[in-house]
């Protein structure tokens, strides 16, 4: 990797925005709905926090062990074969993660816009296309995150404000009303909705100057629980918190709302549409690199590219597991308890308390680094 | 990669291209596009006297006939769209109807529609609905409703922001008419909403209904009467347990939404001294109160506030209308007139029907937690109870250009 081009921390912003935000945020507001009621965009706040937390540890660690990802540093830390282990683990949690985004995609497309079209089809394209983003290196991926990330945060948001008239923000009332013991619980489920920023555990080697990845981190993080909490308050509010716990994707249900008048587009639905599919094409994409990468460390080969391809087909396959919907949210939820809460957030801490008990890393680390700079 | 295998992998994906980038499944001309503009739907019931009159009238001739009674035959679906062709005119021949109102019969709406595919020579497009409308018998069936309503909401070319009617009569009807103002009817209906300046209806869309329904079981639904080249959205429909309970007539639907907050214009008549005063409502606000005593009885206060002007009295008589003490004792007389409105609405919908309208226990959840949490599971009953007390303040700011 090191032959290739390195990212800066705008583009690192741009990636994990554009990661974060994909399939999750459909179906967000009615998750935190039944979760805390009135309350969800609080718990969206909170898990925000935790999530900025973990990612700051995470880039703590990547300055610990300067040009190295957590497939030589776990190694190091928790001996070779558990660090192996894991990073198996990491592999197939991120290539279940393609396989679900793509299957959620081809069903929601399918229900919106191509009814006619084979589901196959659907998945295909979107994995066909995302594999010839991926077999290039990040900083392609980062640029063209840099371009589409702007389009995708401001105009759902211009178009929303349309919506302003419909919304009755006494729907969030009553303030605080959830107990405790159910906030807390709801939290294990929030924090699933911001998996991806793990992928920083990969991906900080990569860039032109790691000791930013905090600040991009907060900033990118801090982006995307804004744009949940509006997506959140604004759902709710025009829904209520009953009405919203039977669609099965509020967001998109609340653009179909939306009208702006005497406009040229009346409904903005079909707008939404095309740039929720850039969306998640990029979260698959970056999805679909990090299992790549992750490979490609493991087995410590320059080039990955070759991988790509085969690794297509067993997500295309794994996206055709699911029989129905209903089956696929299951599954989903499944995943992102028991892979995604383990990976994303444990897993990160455990190895940082490893580093800190062992007393590895870090001074060595920041030194190392400072001459590097020096010499570069 | 070596030589040959890229070359066979690049033929593979060549390949592949042609799978993704050629054929749409999906594509479909917009001149073969069936636009409906709305919707209606009736429970469908075999009547032995139809069949006889029409076996009269036909006499041998293959017109229309009434469907079989059959377990099948439950829901009438109608759907009318525009005359494209004509709206562009240009190009081919076209018939000159303005819109093509279609009718049959089938088990849901969903497989109805598809019969209704098979006549048409276009695909059914439910993209640009305007208007739907519910006929008075499906109301009064619970269960048949409930079934369409879930129909509605589930499919996702029907958007949340259209209108939603209650028929008095056949809904069918409704789109089968000519009127004379606007010859499409969703088009129509669409503009008679837009113009809500008489406050007799309750300007609720689809979706809003919708969400009240789940959560109360309750709502009111505009009531739309179908005359002979005009339709006419007054009054409204109260639901109940999911099924028609009653109708709201124009006057008692005023009222209900100023207890609402809406309905902020429209004019109110005041009879003075014998002589009918009308006052012109320009701005309505509300606000509610809600407070429990140690006994548990639960006291809503309602007061509305309201502003406007009056638009007439009595031609040269000696009383000015300009005139503190004059103006003073019409507020008054509005105020009582509204007050004794929205009195009597309330007792009909809160202990006759005993529906929750207005939305007052979500009310109560949301700014009153406390009392909310003792009551909730009972509301329905709770609900009848509670001790209702409407204020109204009238404010005439003006009165017109004579004094």
């Amino acid at each position: 990797m090191n032959s290739q081009e390195k990212i800066t921390s705008n583009q690192l912003m741009a990636i994990m925005i554009s990661l974060l935000i994909g399939i999750g945020i459909l179906t967000l507001p009615r998750t935190v709905t039944e979760e805390a009621g009135p309350d969800g965009w609080l718990l969206v706040l909170v898990g925000g926090i935790i999530v900025i937390i973990i990612s700051v540890v995470i880039s703590r660690l990547g300055i610990m062990f300067p040009n190295q990802t957590v497939v030589e540093y776990g190694s190091t830390l928790l001996s070779k074969p558990l660090g192996i282990l894991f990073s198996l683990g990491f592999f197939v949690y991120f290539v279940l993660f393609c396989a679900f985004e793509a299957r959620v995609f081809s069903e929601i497309t399918k229900q919106f816009l191509l009814d006619r079209t084979p589901t196959e089809v659907i998945v295909a394209t979107i994995l066909l296309t995302s594999a010839y983003l991926v077999r290039k290196d990040l900083a392609t991926i980062g640029r063209m995150g840099e371009m589409i990330v702007p389009v995708f945060i401001i105009v759902p948001f211009l178009f929303l404000s349309a919506a302003i008239p419909d919304m009755d923000l006494t729907n969030l009332l009553p303030f605080m009303g959830t107990s405790p013991v159910r906030f807390l619980a709801g939290l294990g489920t929030i924090v699933t909705s911001y998996l991806g920023f793990e992928t920083l555990l990969l991906f900080q080697p990569a860039m032109n100057r790691p000791q930013d990845a905090a600040k991009a981190m907060s900033v990118a993080l801090g982006v995307v629980m804004v744009s949940y909490i509006l997506t959140v308050i604004a759902s709710v509010s025009i829904f209520g918190v009953y009405e919203i716990q039977r669609l099965i994707w509020p967001t998109f249900t609340m653009f179909r709302t939306i009208k702006i008048p005497g406009a040229f587009l009346e409904n903005v639905h079909g707008v939404i549409m095309a740039i929720w599919v850039v969306t998640v094409y990029m979260t698959l994409s970056i999805f679909f690199f990090a299992a790549v990468t992750i490979m490609g460390r493991l087995v410590k080969v320059r080039d990955h590219a070759f991988m790509v391809l085969p690794l297509t087909f067993i997500i295309y396959f794994l996206a055709m597991v699911p029989d129905n919907i209903a089956v696929l949210y299951e599954y989903l939820d499944m995943f992102s308890i028991y892979l995604g809460v383990p990976f994303g957030l444990i897993f990160p801490l455990v190895i940082y308390a490893a580093a800190i008990i062992r007393k590895m890393g870090t001074e060595r680390g920041n030194k190392d680094e400072r001459s590097l700079e020096e010499g570069s | 990669m070596k030589g040959p295998l890229k070359k066979a992998v690049s033929y593979v994906l060549a390949a592949a291209l042609v799978f993704c980038a050629t054929g749409c499944w999906d594509r479909v001309e917009i001149n073969n596009r069936y636009f409906v503009l709305a919707l209606a739907v009736d429970k469908f019931e075999y009547s032995e006297a139809e069949e006889k009159k029409q076996e009269e009238e036909q006499q041998g001739q293959n017109g229309v006939q009434q469907p079989a009674e059959s377990r099948r035959n439950r829901l009438v679906v109608s759907i009318v769209a525009p005359n494209v062709g004509l709206l562009k005119s240009e190009g081919t021949i076209v018939t000159e109807e303005m819109k093509f109102p279609l009718s049959t019969v089938g088990p849901n709406t969903q497989e109805a529609i598809t019969q209704l595919d098979t006549r048409l020579n276009g695909r059914i497009f439910f993209g640009h609905v305007k208007a739907v409308l519910i006929g008075e018998r499906l109301l009064k069936d619970r269960k048949l409703f409930m079934e369409t309503m879930d129909e509605l909401e589930r499919d996702h070319q029907i958007g949340r922001n259209i209108d939603f009617l209650a028929v008095k009569g056949e809904a069918k009807d409704a789109l089968f008419i000519k009127p004379l103002v606007e010859p499409i009817i969703g088009t129509y209906l669409e503009q008679i909403f837009q113009q809500r300046r008489t406050g007799r209806f309750h300007g609720r869309k689809l979706g809003e209904i919708i969400t009240t329904i789940h959560e109360t079981g309750g709502a009111l639904i505009p009531r739309l009467t179908v005359g002979e080249n005009e339709l006419k959205v007054a009054g409204a429909c109260v639901i109940k347990n999911h099924k028609h309970r009653a109708w709201l007539g124009e006057l008692e639907t005023r009222a209900a939404q100023w207890i609402d907050g809406m309905a902020e214009e429209g004019t109110v008549s005041v009879e003075m001294q014998g002589i009918w005063v009308p006052f012109e409502m320009t701005g309505l606000e509300r606000s509610m109160e809600v407070t429990k005593d140690d006994d548990g009885n639960i006291y809503l206060d309602i007061s509305l506030t309201v502003e406007g002007e009056i638009a007439g009295y009595i031609y040269q008589i000696h009383r000015e209308v300009m005139d503190e003490k004059f103006i003073k004792e019409a507020q008054t007389a509005i105020g009582r007139e509204m007050t004794a409105e929205c009195t009597g609405v309330m007792d009909k919908v809160k202990n006759e029907f005993g529906v929750d309208i207005w939305g007052i226990g979500a009310h109560i959840r949301k700014f009153h937690p406390e009392i909310w949490r003792d009551v909730k599971d009972n509301w329905e009953e709770v609900f009848p109870d509670i001790e209702v007390n409407i204020s109204v303040l009238v404010n005439v700011r003006r009165i017109g250009i004579i004094k």
